[in-house]
């Protein structure tokens, strides 16, 4: 370096300009960090900071074997925003209204509206209340504060400024919901500016009303308003995510100066003991009995009597959860899950109770007799008037009793029992309860406290009159016999996954409380299966090569205060093997009388065929083994002083 | 003196300069380094929005499935496109009342007997008459 370039004045003067420099670069710096900070930080927060929230996926639902009874998948609600289009994309238009299924006046007037006239419905501000689904976010792109769509055209979203002519500017307006991402690609080729879609999750149900009322349904406003849906939301919705960055200026996600964020945790799967070949089986002959006796409603349950699981549960009317919005008010009963939420009298297969009951306090054997041809019978300082037959009856053996289906014989076991013991029995059987059904809304049933009842209840009470039970409820009764003796909590929920498929939670067999002894049981599943053999009351429920244990009920319905002869409720509750019960088959239909034969619905006309038809296809199904011992409930039956 | 000075404030100068450039390029590393950050966490995101996107298809086309497969539809398959198939309705066990020893050594033996008499050949004896 020369000495005339380091002299003295060049220096000062090359320190000065840095001094300056770097001094204007510090105080400005002092002045961004310092003495602006405030009102710049309050700037930048607000403009580029953002909260973007992951939504969970809800998890799914499958049935015993897997299948999809309910899912989630996204779909899109596509809208747009009218004041970003451009002129050159009109001659899209027509492509864009062939593609959504719009009619292209519709489309263009849509197209055109650009402002909300004064006085016209419509909400403002950037979140619609009423919104129709709640708004997720996927990718980086979608991440900008699109506006979340709406139920119809007038949850449109309105600038909420309004103009100089009071106008308010359309930002966003719905065109189709249910939009497919395959769809909404083809919508995107088309390059319209300001058509896009918000994504949401749509909760589907592949096989349409197929045990909708176990499943229940998820509204549009993503709550679980029933079944399945609402009994186990907690597990089901998972938990929203979130995470906090910034945005450049137009709109887009900067992952780079991402700060938190806290990944959603999907929602776990919940397996159900529900086969949907069984459901399906189900359905197919509930479908059959309303084609054919068009009755008020009906149900069917099929349980395996060794778990408590249930199988298959349907009922009639139904309604499909993928349109639940559209059953008619008047027509909101067919949601209702009626095996469980409904009350009937079971009629005759109530007596199981009575005759189970005796036959456990040893007061009588199945070949004990009883003269049910008297009219009046006296107990003690009482005279009671025994109920009436549906045709003349003689001496019958208990087991004749329950196979011929005598009400007198019903109430002299009743009478044998007494009060107090008739009432422990119908209790322990599970009736007067809930049993813990998790979905449906169950109710208790009725069954006053033996100290209630009138005088003559202890004589109409073993044949199912004045105790009010749902389906399930008789249908678990069964299910004692079938068990063992043993009442068990009847279950549908099997096991509870988590987004890996771990099992978190496994449902076991529960039992509630021992009912009666396993020979008592033992010998009323003899006793039953009487009652489908030549003599009983129910030979259309006979299965070749099985024994099938059953108990037919017609029980009259209260109409105005009176029991009617022209509407009952016909019901068959059976099970098979009956040395090895493997499957309970309740059907009950309510009010078939009107196409019944001869004018009355009885449970051997009506119920009794459903249940042979659904017990034969489910026996290659559930692989059902034949009991290799048949039941020698003929025998039992054919004793001296009997009736045969 | 004047000679010594010079050379102090030659060697600072280059001291200067070299700082600048050093501090330079540790700046420019620094927005390069910031930058590839950007990079990297743009093509992140993308991923996972492009692995939303898959499972939001699966999801889709899984729900395509378990519609096509349910039994209404394949009912009405089984009959638009003739195929005959018939669902399960034939009772494969068959009840057996009697000693199951007893049935499986007759039907056996039932058995061995056709199949000896098929593979014996017929042979006939003449007894001479004496």
């Amino acid at each position: 370096m020369s000495k005339g370039f380091a002299s003295s004045s060049r220096i000062i003067l090359l320190s000065t300009g840095l001094f300056v420099c770097f001094g204007g670069l510090a105080m400005r710096l002092v002045w961004l960090h310092v003495v602006d900070r405030d009102s710049l930080l309050k700037t930048i927060t607000k403009a580029r900071s953002q909260l973007i929230p992951e939504k969970a996926r809800r998890g799914d639902i499958r049935d015993a074997r897997g299948a999809i009874l309910a899912t989630s998948s996204s779909k899109l609600i596509l809208g747009v925003d009218p004041h970003a289009l451009r002129p050159q994309d009109e001659k899209k238009w027509p492509q864009l209204a062939a593609l959504i299924g719009l009619p292209e006046a519709e489309l263009g007037r849509i197209f055109r509206t650009k402002y909300r006239e004064p006085g016209a419905s419509g909400k403002g501000g950037a979140v619609k209340a009423g919104t129709a689904v709640v708004q997720i976010k996927f990718g980086p792109d979608e991440a900008a504060a699109e506006p979340a769509a709406g139920e119809d055209e007038d949850d449109s979203d309105l600038d909420p400024t309004p103009d100089e002519k009071g106008r308010r500017a359309i930002r966003w307006t719905k065109l189709r919901e249910d939009v497919t991402e395959s769809l909404y690609l083809e919508v995107q080729k088309l390059g319209i500016k300001g058509v896009y879609g918000d994504r949401v999750y749509h909760r589907a149900y592949p096989n349409n009303q197929l045990a909708a009322h176990i499943l229940g349904y998820v509204n549009k406003q993503q709550e679980a308003a029933a079944g399945i849906e609402a009994n186990l939301d907690f597990f089901l919705r998972g938990q929203q995510g979130w995470r906090v960055g910034e945005r450049d200026g137009r709109g887009g996600e900067l992952p780079q100066f991402l700060t938190r964020q806290v990944p959603p945790s999907h929602g776990f799967s919940v397996l159900l003991s529900i086969d949907l070949i069984v459901q399906d089986i189900v359905e197919q002959e509930l479908a059959f009995i309303a084609d054919k006796f068009q009755p008020l409603k009906a149900s069917i349950i099929v349980s395996d009597p060794r778990t408590g699981f249930i199988l298959g549960m349907g009922n009639y009317p139904t309604f499909n959860p993928n349109e639940y919005n559209k059953v008619p008010k008047e027509e909101m009963a067919r949601m209702k899950n009626t095996s469980v939420a409904d009350i009937y009298e079971p009629g005759s297969v109530f007596k199981i109770v009575a005759a189970a009951g005796a036959l456990e306090e040893r007061l009588v054997t199945p070949a004990s007799t009883f003269d049910c041809s008297q009219e009046r019978i006296t107990r003690g300082a009482r005279n009671y008037k025994l109920p009436g037959e549906d045709h003349k009856m003689g001496v019958l053996t208990v087991s004749e009793i329950i196979s011929h289906s005598s009400n007198r014989g019903a109430a002299q076991l009743g009478l044998a029992l007494g009060e107090e013991r008739l009432d422990k029995y119908a209790r322990a059987f599970g009736f007067g309860s809930k049993l813990g059904f998790p979905v449906g809304g169950e109710v208790s049933g009725i069954l006053h406290p033996f100290k209630k009842w009138n005088l003559n209840d202890i004589v109409i009470i073993p044949m199912g009159h004045t105790v009010s039970a749902t389906v399930l409820q008789m249908h678990q009764a069964m299910s004692v016999i079938a068990a063992g003796g043993m009442l068990l909590r009847p279950q549908v929920i099997s096991q509870i996954r988590d987004a890996s498929n771990e099992i978190v939670y496994r449902y076991d067999r529960e039992e509630i409380s021992r009912a009666i002894s396993p020979e008592t049981a033992r010998t009323m599943a003899q006793m039953l299966t009487g009652v489908v053999k030549p003599g009983g009351t129910a030979v259309e429920a006979a299965i070749d090569g099985f024994d099938v244990a059953g108990k037919t009920g017609t029980s009259q319905k209260l109409i105005g205060g009176k029991y009617s002869r022209s509407h009952h409720i016909a019901s068959f509750v059976g099970f098979f093997p009956a040395g090895r019960p493997q499957v309970v088959i309740s059907v009950v239909v309510d009010d078939a009388d009107h196409r019944a034969p001869g004018g009355i619905a009885y449970g051997r006309t009506v119920a009794s065929p459903s249940f042979r038809r659904i017990a034969e296809r489910l026996i290659p199904i559930l692989n059902v083994q034949a009991d290799s011992r048949p039941s020698s409930a003929r025998l039992v039956a054919v004793v001296p002083g009997g009736h045969k | 003196m004047q000679k010594n000075s010079q050379a102090f404030v030659n060697q600072l100068l280059v001291c200067v300069l070299v700082t600048m450039t050093f501090g330079g390029s540790i700046g420019l590393g620094t927005v390069w380094v910031r930058h590839q950050n950007s990079l990297t966490a743009k093509a992140n995101r993308d991923l996972a929005a492009r692995i939303a996107e898959v499972e939001r298809r699966c999801d889709e086309m899984t729900t395509l499935i378990q519609g096509e497969q349910r039994p209404e539809v394949l009912r009405t398959r089984n009959v638009g496109m003739r195929l005959g198939l018939v669902p399960m309705n034939e009772v494969t066990v068959v009840h057996v009342a009697e000693n199951v020893t007893d049935r499986l050594v007759e039907r056996a033996n039932r058995e061995l007997s056709n199949t000896d008499r098929a593979r014996t050949p017929f042979v006939s004896f003449k007894l001479a008459q004496r």
